[in-house]
């Protein structure tokens, strides 16, 4: 199953999982010669400070420039998204995998226990400001979507 | 007695060390230059080895033989209409997979075939350890470690080239295992194939695949039926088309052939270009540092060439001048010394005051690309050369063509398709070179305050990016010059550029600017020498030589623009080069105080329209001769003369009866 993404950007720090090239067949023919095939896991480095254009990084970490058109045509499962964009896997729990940098930010959720392998439950995604359950302490923590930007997860319910 | 000659192909996936390779074993002996009829770039070399002649081709970076660029087309045909006598096939250590897939398709050929495993010296530096034996085990060919940049490696690979040389018989091939309805294909193809052969040097199997991928360029009619037959079933039966197909079977054998040969993989990737990555790329300061670096290279080029350039210039002029009073010339008639001195020895001139441009050009050029900045450049522009339908690393050939259109021209060809190299060409010479740029000096000075000439040069440097942008637009519009190309582009690791590589560059585009260009910019000089000099006996330009009564007979078009026959001369004196516009109406208008002559002939909206035209029309003979050069195309060519006259004309009508309509004069 695949699921297009039109309606999100892509956020630096996802990670997909290739499962169809898309219906450009030049597109579909250059990313096969190179070794970018279904099954293959790209992860979104950073995106061009004019948007639009993308750099990932594909299995062993060598770097390629897309455009979005381009990654909107691929077939995507995620495997890492920012806690912003959970809303596209439903309420459930989910692994905190990293968390950015940034001095308020970083203090908030020290406080409230959050850290890397940390599960949080997540009820209704996409409803800003967005409530988030921490399961190791039961706490809840309200966040803006600037904060849940700053926070990688994996699903942690199969 | 002649030493025997063997062809050797350089191949390999863009980024692996082809071209240090090819400079590290050919040295001086190459020559460059275009595919015939293709504007990809050609580059053959000699070296010899034991008793035998070696000529080396560079062929273009290639991901696989079913083409979807222009190059990987080149490559193609070259493998599959004239194979060489050996590949010498290239795998980037650090990246041994993504190469495989290429490896594969050519170890399937039948030609003797080597394999070199560059960069081993980063590879080594990172700790990453690889058994190149069980990868020429699996290949079926020779494998040796090198480092093209640091020389390790290249007696080894010498010494195995020429073992195979020697005994040229091939090893066994290694198995592809692909799917049923593949293989069938394949085998029935191979059949009919081996019917029609005429003793093919390549191998039936690997034809095959060939056909299947473009079943157009079958040989016969039923065979090219028969192909497209098996290329429906197979996508119908797998989901995919037939390159894809393909390439997933060779990719899950380079996966395992990968995890067999190597022992030690380091973890993560490369710290040095991350760190530099998150400065250069980042999101607010990576557009200011793009633009620091652009200026210091503007400068660069520029700054240092140009001072050359003129020196260049006045240099001939006074040697044109010591000439005119030696003893052999006063005994010559005067148009035989004219045409001489103001034709031929003027054109020469012209044709070695660019050299300076062009090696400052190379040099500072492949520096940026050399280390890995040029892909970088390439990711942060993309978005604005996307538009035109162009990628990001036109944007750096099209600023430079803000400083002179013939290095910028000629420097298309490091951009990565045929695509984005001919719209480029096509759009710099709409730039506001340097050279025009004194024509609006002057003129401005002549016919605008001191306080308003700065502001109407803002308004022609407006106008040029303006219109670069509306052609771009048109060229993308009316699919002029093909399809684009999809972008998909790799990022190599940040690297010290080898100085080496970068003057061998220089100096070998400096020679080909010399051979391929020169003729036609001498050539274009003879001809408006003979146009305002002819017939003997008028004054120079004057109303009665050719260019008079072409000016004259042209004046209906020219008229509505507000550029009387005078002017139109001075135009034609632009196609040589803009800065003699200024000489020129010079010459026209009789010497003495050509300032009071223009601001008493010549009203502001005529000199504005005039300006316009002269940023728009083609820029100047080099230019011409240097897109000539890198098309390969007269077509082109053309439609670059076309489209400048064209443009110009139409801005100039445009301003001049907009400008009378509103009531200036
Ligand atoms: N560290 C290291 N760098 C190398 C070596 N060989 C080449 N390079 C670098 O790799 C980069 C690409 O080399 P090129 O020779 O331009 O590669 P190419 O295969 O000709 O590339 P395309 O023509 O674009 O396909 C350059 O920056 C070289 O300096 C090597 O042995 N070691
Ligand atoms: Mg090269």
């Amino acid at each position: 199953m695949s699921n297009r993404s039109h309606n999100y950007q892509p956020m630096p720090g996802s990670e997909c999982l290739i499962t169809d090239l898309g219906n450009d067949p030049q597109v579909a023919q250059r990313l096969a010669q190179m070794g970018v095939l279904p099954g293959t896991r790209l992860r979104i480095v950073r995106l061009a400070p004019l948007g639009d254009t993308l750099e990932v990084a594909v299995e062993q970490g060598e770097l390629l420039a897309l455009r979005r058109d381009e990654l909107d045509a691929l077939g995507c499962q995620y495997q890492v998204l920012p806690l912003s964009q959970v809303e596209r896997w439903g309420p459930g729990l989910y692994r905190v995998l990293s968390l950015a940098n940034g001095h308020t930010f970083r203090d908030r959720v020290d406080r409230h226990g959050m850290e890397p392998g940390s599960i949080l439950q997540v009820l209704h995604p996409g409803q800003w400001p967005l409530r988030v359950e921490m399961e190791k302490n039961g706490e809840s923590l309200i966040l803006g979507h600037g904060e849940a930007v700053k926070i990688l997860v994996e699903r942690a319910d199969g | 007695m002649a030493k025997p000659c063997v062809t050797v192909a350089l191949s390999a996936i863009p980024n692996t060390g082809k071209t240090t390779l090819f400079n590290r074993l050919t040295g001086e002996n190459q020559s460059t230059g275009n595919w015939p009829g293709v504007s990809v770039e050609r580059k053959i070399g000699q070296f010899s080895l034991g008793e035998y002649q070696v000529e080396l081709v560079d062929l273009p970076g290639a991901y696989a033989l079913s083409p979807v660029t222009e190059e990987e087309r080149v490559v193609r045909h070259y493998f599959l209409d004239d194979p060489p006598d050996l590949v010498l096939n290239i795998l980037n250590a650090q990246n041994l997979y993504r190469g495989l897939g290429l490896t594969l398709q050519m170890a399937m050929s039948g030609l003797p075939m080597l394999v070199a495993v560059n960069m081993m010296d980063e590879a080594k530096a990172r700790g990453l350890e690889l058994d190149l034996d069980i990868l020429s085990q699996h290949l079926g060919v020779p494998v040796v470690g090198i480092s093209a940049r640091s020389g390790e490696g290249i007696p080894e690979l010498q010494e195995a080239l020429y073992q195979i040389m020697h005994h040229p018989e091939t090893a066994h091939f290694p198995h592809i295992s692909c799917p049923p309805v593949l293989e069938e294909a394949v085998k029935d193809l191979v059949r009919r194939l081996e019917a029609l052969e005429e003793g093919q040097r390549l191998r039936p199997d690997f034809l095959a695949f060939r056909l299947l991928e473009v079943p157009a360029e079958a040989p016969t009619e039923p065979l090219k039926q028969q192909a497209d037959q098996w290329r429906l079933k197979i996508e119908k039966s797998l989901q995919t088309s037939v390159p894809v197909a393909c390439a997933s079977c060779r990719f899950n054998a380079a996966r395992g052939l990968v995890r067999e040969a190597t022992h030690q993989h380091p973890p993560g990737s490369d710290a040095r270009s991350e760190t530099l990555d998150r400065v250069l790329l980042h999101r607010w300061l990576g557009l200011p540092l793009f633009l620091i670096i652009m200026a210091l290279l503007f400068q660069a080029i520029y700054g240092l060439g140009m001072p050359l350039q003129e020196l260049l210039a006045h240099g001939f002029d006074a040697g044109g001048a010591g000439l005119r009073s030696t003893l052999a010339m006063t005994s010559l008639p005067d148009w035989l010394v004219s045409l001489l001195l103001d034709g031929l020895w003027q054109g020469v001139g012209v044709v070695v005051s660019f050299f300076p441009l062009i090696l400052f050009f190379f040099v500072f050029m492949s520096l940026i690309e050399d280390s890995g900045y040029m892909a970088r450049a390439a990711f942060l522009m993309d978005r604005l050369m996307h538009r035109l339908g162009l990628d990001g690393k036109a944007f750096i050939n099209l600023l430079l063509g803000y400083g002179c259109n013939v290095p910028a021209v000629m420097g298309t060809r490091i951009l990565s398709s045929r695509y984005n190299r001919i719209v480029t060409m096509l759009l710099i010479p709409f730039t506001l070179c340097s050279a025009r740029l004194q024509v609006f000096v002057f003129m401005t000075g002549i016919l605008f305050t001191s306080a308003m000439a700065p502001w109407v040069l803002l308004v022609l440097y407006l106008i040029s990016f303006v219109v670069v942008i509306a052609i771009g637009l048109l060229l993308r519009l009316f699919r002029i010059t093909g399809q684009p190309e999809p972008f998909i582009m790799e990022i190599p690791p940040y690297r010290l550029p080898i100085l080496r590589s970068v003057l061998l560059r220089s100096w070998q585009e400096m020679k080909d600017f010399l051979y391929r260009a020169a003729t036609l910019i001498v050539a274009g000089v003879l001809v408006v020498w003979l146009l305002t000099h002819l017939p003997v006996n008028q004054p120079v330009a004057g109303a009665d030589t050719w260019a008079g009564l072409l000016g004259r007979s042209v004046s209906p078009l020219f008229e509505p623009l507000g550029i009387d026959w005078h002017e139109t001369i001075a135009l034609l004196f632009g196609f040589i080069a803009k800065e003699i516009v200024i000489g020129a109406l010079a010459v026209i208008y009789g010497g003495a105080d050509l300032s009071a002559r223009i601001a008493s002939q010549v009203t502001p909206l005529q000199g504005l329209s005039f300006m316009l035209f002269v940023l728009l029309y083609t820029p100047c003979v080099a230019t011409v001769a240097a897109i000539r050069a890198e098309s390969q195309s007269w077509r082109i060519t053309f439609l670059s003369l076309a489209l400048g006259l064209g443009t110009a004309w139409l801005a100039s009508l445009a301003l001049y009866q907009g400008g009378r309509a509103l009531g200036f004069s």
